[in-house]
């Protein structure tokens, strides 16, 4: 995977956690430089999960700070004019689903699904079993699954 | 952004090419005006990093011109050039990519993208060999943008367009003079008289003139003619 | 809805369109993953038909001659290396002779990087020759392997020093005449030398002497050839 590749998919992950694009956006670049300290750019492959931790950490860490307690008032706002222009409706469908998911539901979709991660860099970056990541998986897209449908009968 | 040629010179063993020329130059295109031995060549070769200053510096946001780091910012179209046999125009391109350390994948659309900008798409995998000289140039100036140039230098770019590629190459030149430090050499003042922002006039070895595009607008011609007159001029 | 279209769909979710900050950054770092080992390749990539023609054709014939019982097999040989050498040397040159040194130069890995990584890969090439064929004339002949190198090192290394000082001092594309001269020169030195051992006026050791001085001079001057920054050939400008 090449560096535009993996930073679009950093990207998206870290929006997705932050809700603030230019946050997301500074966090991803931190991120590499932190990771690029103690390896190469060809590491970056094997050790994805080195690199999501990093991120996830930098993410929680803004969480911590008290400016953005009201993240969810600026919910999407803040990202809408970077989104593709040809976002098709069927997307804002999905992410609005994945929004009613738990925070760690919605995570562990996002990076399993949308970042295309394997099972066991996820079960690295989030420490917890594989098993345990297979499981809530099912889980995540049994409810994102109601979700939608319960949306298409409104 | 800003290069700055500090007291550059060029000395050879009987002549001195280029004599402690200092300038501070800023993105826009600047027209590098001159007859035929005026010092240009040896200018834009040392602004390449090529060529040795005998004395002074030239730098570019910190970087010397003989750093790697530098080149990587530089695009350099050669007054003349050549090309390994048998290779197309893609061939060449992708050659070039290489060299500049663009990575293989963002190189083959990229030389995709500036074969259709120079009007090449078609000639894309026929040899080299058989382009006309201004398919060759076109070629040229296709590899001399494709890392994105901060600094653009381009040697006698339009020697063999017709009349009809000059006017193209002229909006392209303009374009990227938008956010690149575009040096263009040349000897005929129409080349640069509507495009460059800033003209210098070199001769024998030394800037005799400096102004923007606003001082020389009528008076270039003249002022090149009287400082060229009864010289080569072709 | 399936769980594969869902699927599908998530592969969009929070899609965002890079920022020139992301161009910025992306470009900036990108660049890492040029490695001096993928040079190399692209060396390896565009040696050129001709050179890689020509190297198969000569290994093909040392193949043949090893394949001869004959003990002027090691002269054989020994005149034909340099014939290898030539091929060799002509890759070195081509920045030059197909007047590209420019556009080399004024890109971000510099021509004498490029330079240098050329005479690396062709300094292997014949180094596995030379191995290879001592090996196999030490097999044949019986010969003893000082003697060998002696013989079939000599000419070869002669012609490389000579070829590098033409092309380090001779830019222009004629230059490989040059080259072509100093490569038949030494061709016909196994023939003398061999007369000369035969008739004892030389003993085999006085080449393994020579072989030794040549080879610290082609050194030299492969180290000025890799040195030299691009002065002296634009000092007609």
């Amino acid at each position: 995977m090449d560096l535009k590749e993996q930073y679009e998919k950093l990207l998206r992950y870290c929006y997705m956690l932050t809700k603030d694009i230019d946050l997301a956006e500074d966090i991803v670049q931190e991120t590499y430089l932190r990771f690029w300290q103690s390896h190469t750019y060809k590491d970056t492959n094997k050790e994805l999960a080195y690199l999501y931790t990093i991120a996830r950490n930098l993410c929680m860490d803004e969480f911590r700070k008290p400016k953005l307690e009201d993240i969810d008032a600026c919910d999407e706002l803040a990202g809408e004019h970077r989104y593709e222009p040809e976002a098709r409706v069927d997307r804002l469908v999905i992410e609005e689903a994945l929004e009613k998911l738990p925070q760690d539901l919605k995570e562990l979709i996002v990076l399993r699904f949308t970042n295309e991660m394997n099972v066991t860099d996820i079960a690295k970056v989030i420490g917890i079993s594989r098993f345990a990541v297979h499981r809530r998986l099912k889980e995540g897209l049994t409810l994102l699954r109601k979700n939608i449908g319960g949306e298409a009968n409104d | 952004m800003e290069l700055i040629l500090d007291r550059v010179t060029k000395q050879y063993s009987s002549k001195i090419a280029v004599d402690r020329i200092s300038a501070s130059l800023q993105p826009g295109v600047i027209g590098l005006l001159g007859a035929n031995g005026a010092g240009k060549t040896t200018l834009m070769r040392m602004i390449c990093g090529i060529l040795k200053p005998s004395s002074g510096s030239i730098s570019f946001e910190g970087m010397d011109a003989s750093d790697e780091m530098y080149r990587d910012a530089l695009g350099y179209l050669p007054q003349d050039f050549g090309y390994y046999p048998n290779f197309t125009g893609m061939d060449f391109l992708m050659y070039m990519a290489a060299l500049k350390g663009i990575d293989k994948k963002s190189a083959k659309n990229k030389c995709r993208e500036l074969l259709k900008t120079v009007n090449l798409e078609d000639a894309a995998n026929k040899k080299i060999k058989t382009y006309s000289g201004g398919m060759k140039q076109r070629l040229g100036i296709a590899q001399a943008v494709l890392n994105d140039p901060k600094i653009l230098i381009l040697d006698e770019p339009t020697a063999g367009l017709d009349p009809k590629e000059r006017v193209r190459f002229r909006n392209l030149i303009a374009e990227l003079g938008k956010d690149a430090i575009v040096i263009l050499s040349t000897h005929i003042v129409s080349d640069i008289e509507h495009i460059a922002d800033r003209v210098l006039m070199m001769k024998d070895g030394n800037i005799i003139f400096d102004g923007s595009s606003a001082d020389i607008h009528e008076d270039l011609e003249e002022l090149y003619l009287k400082e060229f007159g009864g010289m080569d001029n072709e | 809805m399936t769980d594969r279209d869902i699927k599908v769909l998530l592969k969009d979710a929070y899609r965002i369109s890079p920022s020139e900050r992301e161009k910025a950054f992306v470009r900036k770092h990108e660049k890492r993953s040029m490695h001096i080992a993928d040079i190399f390749l692209l060396e390896l990539k565009y040696m050129g038909v001709r050179s890689v023609l020509s190297g198969v054709m000569l290994i093909l014939m040392f193949a043949l001659i090893s394949l001869l019982k004959n003990p002027g097999l090691v002269w054989y040989l020994s005149g034909l290396l340099p014939v290898a050498g030539l091929v060799l040397i002509c890759g070195l040159g081509k920045s030059e002779r197909y007047g590209m040194q420019e556009l080399e130069a004024a890109s971000r890995f510099s021509i004498r990087f490029i330079k240098a990584v050329r005479m690396f890969i062709m300094g292997c090439a014949t180094l596995v020759i030379v191995i290879v064929s001592s090996v196999v004339l030490q097999i044949k002949t019986g010969f003893d392997f000082m003697t060998i190198l002696g013989i079939i090192g000599t000419p070869y290394m002669l012609n490389a020093w000579g070829n590098i000082i033409i092309t380090r001092r001779w830019h222009e594309k004629e230059n490989i005449y040059g080259c072509i001269v100093v490569a038949g020169v030494t061709c016909i030195l196994p023939a003398l030398m061999e007369k000369a051992i035969r008739l004892q006026i030389i003993q085999p050791l006085v080449f393994v002497i020579l072989l030794l001085v040549v080879s610290a001079l082609t050194v030299r001057e492969s180290l000025l050839y890799i040195r030299e920054r691009e002065d002296s050939s634009w000092n007609l400008y």
